[in-house]
């Protein structure tokens, strides 16, 4: 029996996709691997003498031609070799090295062992075909209601054995403040008790007290297991019209916690989404402000799992949209209806519906004609109303004073494509900075057929190339934070060295390109992930491309909501090493296909001038 | 400086003086040499007191280090511990199951013919070998090492006349390797640091492996510890 040196088992097992390994498979693994120092002298005779094998690197900085030329450019926690073990006869590859170093050599029987696991075997099939490695993007359906029910329960299992008599139940039940008892044999559920049996077959009947619990429990009640979620539990409790529903562990089937009808309720007040019915609800700003302030802790407490953060910038958005309805209609109850016809437009990240806690407000006011006097002083009034309203209720003003207070952004249809037209004209990179983010917008309020007016007028000046490849240009001014070797490049943030600008260095990059793939394809609903639906479905970009763009927004989006929840914080500036390893790997994989599209779309739009 | 010599000149002494290679292996390139890097952890830095608290060793060539033959061992030992099991990260009930020290000594001599030992600042390491030798009144054969430290120091004194505290420890070579940091205090995994350093030193020192042992010895890192000539 060998012994393995600490940091070997570490580096492998913090190495995905072997962190999923428990620990004897791992050192199992270390103990058949091989430590190479990888040099442009000694690496022809190395990789003789280890081919077929996984190759690792710790450290070091290596070029991968593979058989068709393309290259890639590696580094630590880099893989190479996996195409020659899993497709034999393929996978040739030259190995340049730049920088010499640590590789570990782990050979085709143990790589064979590890492809034993599910999720090892998908990472490797997964980077052979160069695509995201997204198994957590599979349960991206998950909503609210769609979490499992252990992360619900708040009390252990009340119970009582069945020979146990009546009284020692009702005593058990105030005790506890519960209206039910599980009733168990052998610590296992054979029925329950609710305060119901106790009045209708204990008390109604004058039962004698001191019978065992069995005599008057529920036998064989119906129940759900831990690992199911409180949406297949309301279904349960409703179609058996019951109000106590016995929870079990799905392994042993032993009582673990009582779902009740009271629970559902409270439930549901913790919902995001009944948050948006509390706040339609509200009767004036007092009332719409309490509510709005407890938004980011509702989130904070309900939003835990990938899909809930997937849906979550929706919600968000949808409730700014909420806010802003009532304003107005706060507003209009104040001062009479408006003068003539307006629609309130958002722009930016409301009108994508990717909001997050940090996201300032941006708006504007659209207006059937060019007022009098008298109009532009009732809007002007609503404006600041409604502005300063939603930034009571935490949506913070903007700082570009991209907002309907602002007289340039109230606005004419008329001379909103009068605008429109200047900006197609004269694409500056400081006038595209300036006008990008109107380019996602969305009507909330008032008049929608003058936003739609509009939208249709501006849709043929959009498709100018000129215009587009200017757009593609300044898409392409900022870059994804990889090195040419595929490290992060850093920023220091907050005391920590290894942070990365989710929002400015990734999400907004994908944001840019499926605005650039709309404008060229006329396609003018805001929401990036729509965007790029249809785009693929169009056949704009193709299909597994608009997809894994979707994917790569997706993963991204969800890592800046865990990073704003968990820490409490309205940045997008993550740091790398809270990210599990996995993570990191997908980082990285979504940050090189950032990069590629960024690539193609200059091609395609700008005629590859960059 | 003069007790550095005095103490340099007695351990020539209890060693026997300026041993040369054995002629076997003089002229063997490096590239063919088969390694053995070894550590060891002792209960103080004192060779008159100190204990030996665990070793570990690990074999490897210029084609790869085998990660199969790691090799770690407790040493079991009575009586007072001084400061180092906390450094060590042991406890006394650790090192009370551990094997016994005449058990550690039969195996690694194994590997003194067999082997080239690798080891960052050998001298305290063979001095406490060879007391431990004569105190289980065994032979120590005689040993071959190249020592990582006094190569570092080698290649330190060709750009630096004065030498930074601290420049020479195995985390100092390594980092200026760019090889990965390793957790210290543990026999097995300092014995891999080291092996891994000497691939990399090797490297820099010459890429195609061709020189010798015996040209190696105008470094210094090239130790022979073997019985005082009689």
């Amino acid at each position: 029996m060998s012994d393995i040196p600490h940091q070997v088992s570490d580096f492998i097992s913090k190495s995905a996709p072997f962190d999923v390994l428990d620990e004897d498979k791992v050192s199992a693994i270390a103990t058949k691997t091989k430590v190479i120092y990888l040099t442009p002298d000694n690496q022809q005779a190395l990789l003789a003498e280890h081919q077929p094998s996984l190759f690792l690197i710790q450290t070091g900085q290596f070029t991968i031609y593979d058989e068709n030329g393309a290259e890639r450019f590696l580094s630590d926690g880099d893989y190479f070799g996996f195409i020659a073990l899993m497709e034999p006869g393929k996978g040739q590859i030259e190995v340049k090295i730049d920088s010499p170093g640590v590789v570990y050599c782990i050979p085709k029987k143990m790589f064979d062992v590890a492809l034993e696991n599910r999720r090892v075997k998908k990472f490797f099939a997964d980077a052979k075909d160069d695509v995201l490695l997204n198994q957590a993007v599979e349960d991206s359906n998950s909503m609210w209601l769609y979490k499992p029910l252990h992360e619900q329960l708040t009390k252990a299992p009340i119970q009582i054995e069945q020979h146990d008599s009546i009284q020692l139940a009702a005593q058990i039940m105030s005790q506890h403040g519960v209206s039910s008892l599980i009733v168990t044999e052998d610590d296992h559920l054979i029925g329950i008790v609710t305060d119901r049996d106790l009045r209708n077959r204990v008390v109604a009947e004058g039962m004698d007290i001191s019978l065992g619990v069995n005599t008057i429990m529920t036998e064989n009640p119906a129940y759900v297991l831990h690992n199911q979620n409180m949406f297949s539990a309301i279904s349960l409790m409703s179609e058996k019209n019951i109000h106590h529903l016995p929870v079990l562990h799905a392994d042993d089937r032993s009582p673990v916690g009582m779902v009740t009808t009271s629970d559902v309720i409270r439930k549901q007040r913790g919902n995001v989404l009944f948050m948006i019915g509390e706040l339609s609800k509200t009767a004036n700003l007092y009332e719409l402000t309490r509510i709005a302030w407890q938004m980011p802790q509702y989130f904070a407490a309900n939003a835990k799992r990938a899909g809930d953060f997937d849906i979550a910038g929706k919600v968000l958005s949808q409730a700014t949209d909420i806010m802003t309805r009532k304003l107005i209609a706060f507003f209009i109850e104040q001062h009479g209806p408006a003068p003539m016809g307006y629609c309130w437009v958002v722009y930016g990240s409301q009108a994508r519906e990717d909001q997050t806690m940090g996201s300032d407000q941006d708006n504007a006011l659209l207006l059937a004609q060019s007022p009098n006097e008298a109009e532009a002083e009732y809007f002007k009034q609503m404006a600041e109303y409604v502005c300063k309203g939603l930034g009571k209720c935490g949506i913070k003003l903007c700082d570009g004073n991209i907002m309907a207070s602002n007289p340039e952004l109230r606005l004419s249809v008329d001379d909103a494509v009068v605008q429109a037209k200047k900006w197609v004209n004269q694409p500056t990179p400081e006038a595209i900075l300036a006008f990008n983010i109107f380019l996602d917008a969305r009507a909330v309020e008032g008049d929608r057929a003058l936003f739609k007016n509009l939208q249709q007028r501006r849709k043929p000046l959009f498709k100018n190339d000129f215009f587009l490849a200017a757009l593609a240009r300044n898409a392409n001014s900022d870059a994804v934070p990889l090195s040419v070797f595929n490290k992060f490049v850093y920023r220091k943030h907050n005391g920590k060295k290894d942070c990365i600008n989710l929002k400015v260095n990734a999400i907004a990059l994908i944001n840019n390109l499926a605005r650039l793939y709309s404008l060229s394809a006329g396609i003018t609903v805001p929401n990036t992930v729509e965007r790029l639906n249809i785009l693929g479905q169009i056949n704009v970009i193709s299909t597994e491309h608009a997809n894994n763009l979707r994917d790569i927004w997706l993963f991204l989006n969800r890592l800046r909501w865990r990073h704003q929840l968990r820490n409490n914080v309205t940045d997008n500036i993550i740091s790398v090493s809270d990210l599990s390893s996995l993570e990191q790997h997908q980082l990285k994989a979504s940050f090189k296909s950032i990069h590629r599209a960024q690539q193609t779309v200059v091609m395609k739009l700008s005629g590859g001038i960059a | 400086m003069g007790t550095l010599a005095n103490l340099s000149g007695k351990i020539k002494a209890f060693f026997g003086q300026h041993q040369g290679l054995p002629e076997s292996i003089a002229n063997l390139a490096l590239k063919d040499c088969p390694w053995l890097a070894v550590d060891f952890e002792f209960s103080c830095m004192d060779p008159k007191t100190a204990k030996f608290m665990s070793a570990g060793w690990i074999e490897g060539t210029s084609m790869g280090i085998d990660l199969e033959s790691g090799y770690y061992r407790l040493i079991r030992a009575k009586g007072d511990l001084a400061q180092s099991p906390i450094i060590h990260g042991l406890t006394a009930r650790d090192i009370a199951h551990g094997s016994h020290v005449k058990e550690l000594f039969e195996q690694i001599i194994q590997f003194a013919d067999s082997h080239v030992w690798v080891l960052h600042n050998a001298q305290l390491d063979m001095v406490m070998l060879k007391q431990l030798s004569i105190r289980l009144g065994m032979p120590l054969p005689t040993i071959v090492c190249v020592d990582t430290m006094q190569l570092a120091l080698y290649q330190l004194h060709k750009t630096m006349s004065v030498i930074p505290t601290g420049a020479a420890t195995l985390g100092a070579c390594r980092e200026r390797l760019d090889l990965a940091p390793a957790l210290a205090h543990n026999a097995l995994s300092d014995a891999l640091a080291t092996l891994e350093l000497w691939l990399a030193q090797m490297h820099i020192l010459d890429a195609t492996g061709q020189t010798t042992l015996q040209e190696l010895k105008a470094t210094g890192a090239i130790k022979v510890f073997a019985r005082p000539v009689a």
